[in-house]
Order: C-alpha cells, then sequence, then structure tokens
C-alpha cells in the first residue's frame, strides 16, 4: 500500500489538471471551469463559500 | 523507506523537481495515515494565473473511516506552493492552504475548516478556523467568524481526525508517520 501510494503522488500535466479542475467544478458548483474563472475573477462568487475556497486555491489568483 | 521516507536524514533538492517530488512524498506519506487510496498530486502553474501551482488529492473529498454509528465524514484538502531556491538548495514554500472537514451526507458543508489564502483573498490574509455552528452566548454563527490560528500543517488536521473525531487510521504506525513528517515540516518551514 505505502510502495505504491508513494509512487503516485506526482505532478500532473497541464491538460490532466485541467480535466481534473472542469470535472470538480461541474459537479460541485454546476458551471464550466471557463465560467467559473470569469466569476470569480469579477468577484461574483463568494470566495469563503466552502466550494468555491476549494476551488479557487486550485485554480489561483489571477496574475497581476 | 517504504513504510516512512524520512527517517532517512534529509538531503538538499538540487533541483526544483526533486524539492516538488520530495514534498509530495512528505504529504502523500502523512495522507497515508487516512486513506490507502487517497494520492496527492502537483499542478503545473496555469497560464494566466498568478503565483504558485496547486496541490490536489486525487479523491475530491477524501472519505475516511470513523467508528460505527458516527456520522461517516470527508475532509476536503488542497494546498498551493511555490519552488524557490532558498540556502542553497530547491525548497518547497507553501502558499495557501484550505483543509475542511465535512460529511457524508452534506459535503458541501463546513463543520470544521483550517484556512490559509492570503493570494485568494488578500484582506484575509492570516490563517484562520471556521467552525459551523451557532454560539448561544456570544449569538454569533461561528461559520461566519475566522478564528485566528497559527499556521496549521497537514498533519496537525490528520492527528485531529484521528485523536479527536474517532476516524480510524489507515496504518498501525500513524503516530510515527506523523511526527516524522511535521518534524520535517517544524524544521524547514519559512515562517509560523
Amino acid at each position: 500500500m505505502s510502495e505504491k501510494t508513494l509512487s503516485n503522488a506526482r505532478e500532473l500535466g497541464e491538460d490532466e489538471f485541467l480535466q481534473l479542475l472542469e470535472e470538480r467544478v461541474v459537479t460541485s458548483l454546476n458551471m464550466s471551469l471557463t465560467d467559473f474563472i470569469t466569476a470569480l475573477d469579477a468577484g461574483k462568487l463568494d470566495p469563503e463559500s466552502p466550494r468555491v475556497a476549494d476551488l479557487a486555491i486550485l485554480v489561483g489568483a489571477p496574475a497581476r | 523507506l517504504l513504510i516512512s521516507p524520512f527517517w532517512l536524514a534529509r538531503q538538499p533538492a538540487k533541483s526544483a523537481k526533486a524539492a516538488q517530488q520530495r514534498y509530495l512524498d512528505v504529504l502523500q506519506s502523512s495522507l497515508t495515515c487516512l486513506s490507502s487510496s487517497a494520492v496527492w498530486y502537483a499542478a503545473p502553474p496555469l497560464s494566466g494565473r498568478g503565483q504558485g501551482r496547486a496541490l490536489a488529492v486525487s479523491q475530491d473529498p477524501i472519505g475516511v473511516k470513523r467508528k460505527k454509528g458516527a456520522a461517516a465524514t470527508v475532509l476536503f484538502a488542497s494546498q498551493r506552493f511555490d519552488i524557490q531556491q532558498l540556502d542553497g538548495e530547491w525548497k518547497v514554500k507553501t502558499l495557501e492552504y484550505i483543509y475542511r472537514v465535512a460529511t457524508k451526507n452534506e459535503p458541501d458543508g463546513e463543520y470544521i475548516a483550517w484556512h490559509w489564502h492570503p493570494l485568494t483573498t488578500p484582506d484575509r490574509s492570516a490563517p484562520h478556523l471556521h467552525v459551523a455552528t451557532k454560539h448561544a452566548v456570544l449569538g454569533a454563527a461561528l461559520r461566519k467568524l475566522h478564528v485566528p490560528t497559527g499556521r496549521v500543517s497537514f498533519e496537525e488536521v490528520a492527528r485531529f481526525l484521528i485523536t479527536d473525531l474517532g476516524v480510524t487510521a489507515a496504518r498501525n504506525d500513524w503516530r510515527q508517520v506523523l511526527e516524522d513528517a511535521e518534524s520535517r515540516f517544524r524544521t524547514y518551514r519559512t515562517w509560523a
């Protein structure tokens, strides 16, 4: 168990990560990742609501 | 090495990739105390987004086992981190974290959550705790409060789940594994 899980902790490719994000956003907020990022950056989502906060930290703040 | 790689002396990471994998391995070891199947994933930087990289768990949420009769409990865990060259070696620097405990029936609830997200909410830059209940004497919904905390490690959350919430540890040597990982965290962190 330990051998397998330790070796599986790894970096995702960009496509893999975007797919993971898309699935989580669609499943939990019923919107697309693009719509989520747009709404988040526009301040239209409560960054302190549990699910938004979870996903916002994964997406990251916009580049300044 | 396969049980707990941290009993070996820590070697300086000679590359950003090596530092990231070392960090992942430490966190993964701690995660195996709660789940035998969940895995940490590091994400590449996303174009157009700001500082750092995301760290996500393969299971969203992580299901944990509790004693019979207790509410089925889940844990959401995520971080952002950066990789920097400090003191002649490559090191991971944690930038943000969220560890959220909820129930399987209400995964979007937030019973206890440790937050530190200075990048996504610059006006709320300090680590804090949310507890979802109403306090009769204070007359306040504690969910809305940001109870100040020090910096909280994933290992502290894992230990809390096991010792205080009665989560069944996924490995017998969880105390040692968490202690080893936390010892590293405290030794090499850049701020407390």
